[in-house]
């Protein structure tokens, strides 16, 4: 894999912790990434604008605040509407079990819970990378079942 | 690249576009065939040292730029670590209040190492956004070290951004920087110092022979001292005045790129390199090449 992968980080929702969000960024670039951090408290539709601006491969969304199940669909369905069903969704933060069927159902392709290893973020991106080069579906508007974890 | 939706202003073959020319896939030459009138939008570079209210500045001249209705395209350039070659792109945190508008189109960028490589790249980007009647490109970039004076010479106009808690980059550099700034401005007036600061600099452009640019002071944080700045931004863009250190550095630049975009040059440094042949003749058959051309 020798072309750069662009990834956008945001946090979505109205909590103001960003240390997770913040030490996913760095631990991507530090994996050869480049890695664009929205900041605080965005809304879908700009996160959504972010990803298309950016021209995104991957877009990492980070809730502490419980407002995942409400936002991260709403997310989805608006990079859908946009034409960008190819994007890799992944999410981290605070997310309890219960939720997470329903976020991978929605094409959330993994949840990385406070504690992850950097390791295991870019082991995820490097495998979804080969799925699409592959042409197996893995972005967020693609039919599969495939996740991660 | 689907041209007519790009020329429908769709967003999203915007941004690939602008991908394909980051790659080198996608020249200015190729633009320019698909859109035989363009205009040239007014390009303005922000340039200081890391920390001093860069993007926080840009974030009050994006807004003043949308209040007129103008179409603005906004370039950040961030450093690749030298390491890892990924990018820690962060300039959008300040953009907050301005995103969500159709007229404001940003996109952050790593300068992936090549030296050389992603100014001349800006330049094609810079002309397709042209092409999309963008009337203002602000590209903010860290100014330190020779890559950074040269995407600033990419652009019409510079503001040189300074503040009293900054750092001081090299010497040499920011004499440099001096030079060539069209406006400088002292950011964070809020805090201590800042006035002495501009002073300070004030009193080094007096000394200067070239006729120099004039200082604003300004607190992004409490938006004061916009008014101003804002008045003397478009006074310049109505009658700029050429300025001579900024034309060398503008054709030393578009020099580097002719030679480092010549198809012929991996070949020609393996020549050099096995010393088969010399500098001398190396320079003599890159001329006989460009002479074709
Ligand atoms: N006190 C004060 N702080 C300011 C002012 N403008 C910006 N800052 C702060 O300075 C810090 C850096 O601001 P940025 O706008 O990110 O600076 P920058 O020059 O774009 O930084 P880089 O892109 O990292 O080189 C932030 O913490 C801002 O809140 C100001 O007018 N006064
Ligand atoms: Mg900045």
């Amino acid at each position: 894999m020798d072309e750069r992968l662009r990834i956008v980080i945001a946090k979505p929702g109205l909590d103001g912790h960003d240390r997770g969000a913040k030490f996913v960024a760095r631990a991507l670039r530090d994996a050869g990434h480049e890695v664009i951090y929205t900041g605080l408290r965005r809304t879908p539709e700009e996160i959504v604008r972010t990803v298309i601006d950016e021209d995104a491969d991957f877009l990492g969304l980070s809730s502490l605040s419980g407002a995942h199940n409400f936002l991260i669909p709403k997310i989805i369905d608006l990079l859908i509407s946009s034409g960008c069903g190819d994007v890799i969704v992944f999410a981290g933060g605070i997310i309890p079990e219960i939720d997470r069927p329903r976020l991978f159902s929605k094409g959330v392709r993994a949840i990385f819970g406070p504690g992850t290893s950097s390791t295991n973020m870019n082991d995820f991106i490097l495998l979804t990378v080969e799925r699409r080069e592959s042409n197996s579906p893995v972005g967020c508007g693609e039919e599969t079942d495939w996740r991660w974890n | 690249m689907d041209i007519i939706k790009l020329k429908n202003g769709d967003r999203r073959s915007l941004s690939k576009t602008l991908t394909m020319i980051e790659k080198g896939d996608l020249k200015s030459a190729d633009i320019k065939e698909f859109f035989p009138a363009i205009n040239e939008a007014e390009v303005w570079a922000i340039t200081g040292s890391p920390g001093v209210g860069k993007s926080c500045i840009s974030e009050h001249i994006i807004d003043n730029w949308l209040q007129e209705n103008k179409k603005i395209a906004v370039l950040a350039v961030d450093p690749s670590s030298p390491l890892s070659g990924g990018a820690l792109l962060g300039d959008r945190i300040r953009i907050s209040n301005s995103d969500n508008s159709d007229n404001l189109f940003y996109r952050s960028l790593a300068t992936r190492g090549q030296s050389g490589a992603i100014p001349s790249n800006i330049s094609d980007m810079i002309k397709l956004f042209s092409a999309l009647d963008y009337e203002k490109i602000l590209i903010e970039t860290v100014g330190a070290g020779q890559a950074e004076v040269r995407v600033a010479s990419v652009s019409k106009f510079i503001i040189l951004v300074e503040a009293p808690d900054s750092g001081d980059i090299l010497q040499a550099e920011k004499a440099g920087l001096m030079e060539l700034a069209d406006i400088i401005v002292v950011n964070k007036s809020d805090l201590e110092r800042a006035n002495e600061k501009a002073e300070q600099l004030k009193l080094a452009l007096q000394l200067s022979e070239n006729e120099s640019p004039n200082v604003f002071l300004i607190s992004a944080k409490e938006k004061l001292g916009f008014k101003d700045l804002f008045l003397e931004m478009k006074e310049l863009e109505k009658n700029k005045k050429e300025n001579k250190s900024k034309s060398k550095i503008s054709l030393s630049f578009a020099w580097e790129s002719l030679l480092w975009n010549y198809k012929g040059i991996d070949l020609i440094l393996q020549k050099l390199e096995s010393e088969k042949i010399t500098i001398k003749e190396a320079i003599n058959e890159i001329m006989e090449e460009f002479k074709i051309d």
